[in-house]
Order: structure tokens, then sequence, then C-alpha cells
């Protein structure tokens, strides 16, 4: 039992441990060198690809995570981000504007769903989170932008 | 005591079985909480298909009715682990079956990290199921004792990898609390834009600098500082308690949960728990 077992566990400790020597960015499952949080260099403006949907009332709420099939809100920008950067906007724009999230999410003054766009906006965190009315992105870009089905109506 | 008898100490095989039953039983619960995500991936686009670790095997996603048989598959195997079911085979099939649903979840994109260590635990339970245990007096107890070690020991491992890579990647910055503050707000805003909790610590606390470094500091003390844990059950003690205060306060500030390390099931293999004598489940002879 002895040399198995010493075996594993030399084997399974070096194999955790390998990724110190990892390049930065390098991760992978289950081994990983845990990457979250460890950049010091992230600054307070950075860009964010989401998803905004737009009701009839004039007010907007994003796309919760479960839109695109995830619990995981760093899911759900990964697979935004990820369709943004294939050019893919405008798909993930009808699959979002077709769930059922979206068809009975409602604005702030009760308004039905008319529009779901796909942006990329550039937020200033320090900003932020100083008053309300500072929310607002630095920029946005509109990658792709399209009707909720039935909106109309 | 020895390296070799610090390694493969004989401990109550009882002890053992209570972790197993532990680790088994959060995994299956979170397995089945999770199923809808786990059984099927379909909503996923091919397109968003980037596969990790072993599901680099496939060169596309999987049809969502295998997706969901393999899901099915680890709940049966992880009834049957809990069980104590023909351990030799299912206990590698359960941790089989979890390192493929949890890694097939993570290869869309984003690799979650609060899936590590339990599949790394389940990896440790299936080769001591194993592992000859009776091959000489006492031996059970030792194979009990190995396991129970290797599990602790790749435990604050990935805590030091974790702190090592905070060094690496944040240097100054981390150690100043300033990249903390920096990450609080901004995991609060894009969880705001994103539709997700948020929690609304996170902009207060990333405006206070000096709470700020202290938190960074205390992160790395108990990351780079996980080792110590090895040393003695009184170490052990005190470290698990900083751990699980670590996440605690990232569940306050962050709105992220590590539930494997905050129910303490990650931290089981640390304690005797064959102690605890109002422990409902008697130990399960091999089936």
């Amino acid at each position: 039992m002895r040399k198995a077992a010493w075996a594993f566990t030399l084997v399974a400790t070096a194999l955790v441990m390998a990724p110190v020597v990892a390049p930065r960015g390098w991760d992978d499952f289950p081994l990983s060198t845990y990457p979250m949080f460890s950049r010091g260099d992230l600054g307070s403006v950075a860009d964010l690809d989401h998803v905004v949907v737009r009701f009839s009332d004039g007010t907007s709420a994003p796309a919760p995570p479960s839109t695109f099939g995830t619990p995981e809100v760093m899911v759900a920008m990964k697979v935004i981000s990820g369709a943004i950067a294939r050019g893919e906007a405008e798909a993930l724009c009808e699959r979002a504007a077709e769930a059922k999230e979206t068809a009975t999410a409602t604005g702030k003054s009760g308004g039905r769903a008319l529009f779901v766009e796909v942006v990329t906006s550039r937020f200033d965190a320090r900003r932020y989170f100083v008053a309300e009315a500072m929310r607002a992105p630095l920029e946005r870009k509109v990658h792709a932008r399209c009707a909720v089905p039935g909106a109309a109506r | 005591m020895s390296l070799r008898g610090w390694l493969t100490e004989e401990v109550p095989p009882e002890r053992l079985d209570r972790v197993r039953l532990l680790v088994g039983a959060y995994a299956l619960f979170y397995l089945v909480a999770r199923l809808r995500y786990f059984a099927d991936l379909s909503k996923h686009g091919a397109s968003d298909f980037a596969p990790v670790g072993v599901v680099r095997l496939l060169a596309s996603p999987l049809p969502g009715t295998v997706t969901t048989a393999i899901a099915a598959l680890a709940i049966a195997l992880g009834v049957a682990f809990l069980a104590g079911w023909k351990r030799k085979v299912v206990a590698p099939g359960f941790f089989l079956a979890v390192l493929w649903v949890t890694t097939y979840r993570s290869s869309f994109g984003k690799i979650l990290h609060s899936e590590n260590l339990l599949v790394l635990h389940l990896a440790v339970l299936a080769a001591a199921a194993l592992l000859p245990a009776d091959e000489a007096p006492g031996a059970r107890g030792r194979t009990a004792g190995w396991a129970l070690r290797t599990m602790s020991i790749l435990t604050v491992a990935t805590y030091a990898v974790a702190g090592i890579a905070k060094l690496r990647f944040g240097g100054g910055a981390w150690l100043s609390g300033a990249a903390l503050g920096e990450w609080l707000s901004w995991d609060a805003l894009r969880k705001i834009e994103l539709g997700s909790v948020h929690s609304p610590l996170a902009a207060r606390l990333a405006s206070s600098p000096g709470l700020l470094r202290a938190l960074a500091i205390a992160t790395l003390f108990v990351e780079l500082g996980a080792p110590v844990a090895l040393t003695s059950p009184r170490a052990a003690r005190l470290w698990v308690l900083a751990a699980w205060l670590f996440h605690a306060s990232v569940l306050v500030t962050m709105a992220i949960g590590f539930f494997y390390p905050l129910t303490f099931v990650a931290f089981a293999s640390f304690f005797r728990l064959e102690r605890l004598r109002a422990w409902p489940l008697q130990r399960q002879p091999e089936r």
C-alpha cells in the first residue's frame, strides 16, 4: 500500500502545485492557478460586454445569466464576450430576445420588453458607485439590436 | 514522527468513512441542485465550446441527451457512493463522473473554480477505495490516515497556489490593497450590469484603503500560510477557522459563495470526526 500511496500523494501534489510556474492567463480544470482576482493592474476604467433589455416605459434592465443557460454571472459574461468576439452578436441578440426571461421581464413602471441590445460599455468603477446618476457608461458600443417577438402588439 | 509515519498515520477508519459521507453528500447535493445546468448545456452554442481538462477529448459538444444521461449517471453513482456499495468500482466511477460533468460545464468559456477542490478530494477517496485495505494488521487504518492526510495536503496546496498567483500577477498592488479595491468595485459593477446579485458592502469597502490593505494581507496570510495547517491539529483548527472567515468575508463583500469550504466539508479531513458521538450514520461495512 505504501508505495502506491506515496506515489499518488507525490504526483497529485505535484500536479496541483505545477500551475505556480504556468504563464499568466493559463487556467484549466481541475488544476488551476486560481487566477480570479489575481490581476493587480485592473484599474478603475474597463470595458464590459453585456446585454440590455429595453422596455416600453423607457427603462432598461440587464438580461440575467439564466437567459444564457447558466446561473453563473461569469459564465454569462464569457458567453456574451465570446459571441461579440466571433461576430455572432446578432445571433445572441435573437436568442436573448426569444428567451422566456425576456418575455416575462417588465420595466420599472411595468413596461413590456421591446428590444434587446448586445453592447460593450466602458465604465468607471470608481465613479459608478458615487451616485445612481453616475452609473451611465463613459462609452457604449451597440453590437446588435433586435426586437422582442410579439413586442409590437 | 517520520515523514512516512506522518503520511500514513494510523487513524480510526470511522474518520475516513465520515469524511467520505460528508464529501459524498455534498457532491450529490451539488449535482442535484445544479442538475439543470449540468444536464443540458445545449443553450450554449457550439461556438462557445472551449474544452478544458479531460473534455479536450471532444472536438465538439455532446448532444443534450448524452450530457443528461451522464449527469443522471453521476447522481446514481453518488447515491451508491454514499451507501458504500461496491466501493472499488463506485468510488472511482463517481469521481470520474463528477470530474466529467464539472469539466464539461467549465468547457464553455468560463472555468468555475469553486469545484476544483471537491473533484480533487473525490480523486483521493477513489484512490483510497482502490488501495488494499487489509494487507496487514492496521493497514486499513493507515489507508484511512493516508487518504485524510492527502486530502489535507491537496487542500492547502490549492490555497497556496492561489496565494502565489496573487503575488506573481498582482504583486505590490495586491499587498497594498489597491488591487482588491479595484476588484471589489469592478466585480459589483459587472454583477449589477449582468443582472446578478451583488454585495452592497463592496463599494463601501472599496473606498476604505486601510481596511482593504488589512483584508488583502489577511487573504495572502490565509492562502500562503495554508501549509501551516499540516503541522499540528491545533494549527489545522486555527487555519481552518481563518480560511472559513476568509470565504465568509468573500461571500459578504463580493456575493461569491464557495460553499464547499463555507460548509466546512472541504476541511473535514483536518478533524477527528469519529469523536462526534451523535453522528447519525453507523460505519457501513464493505458491500
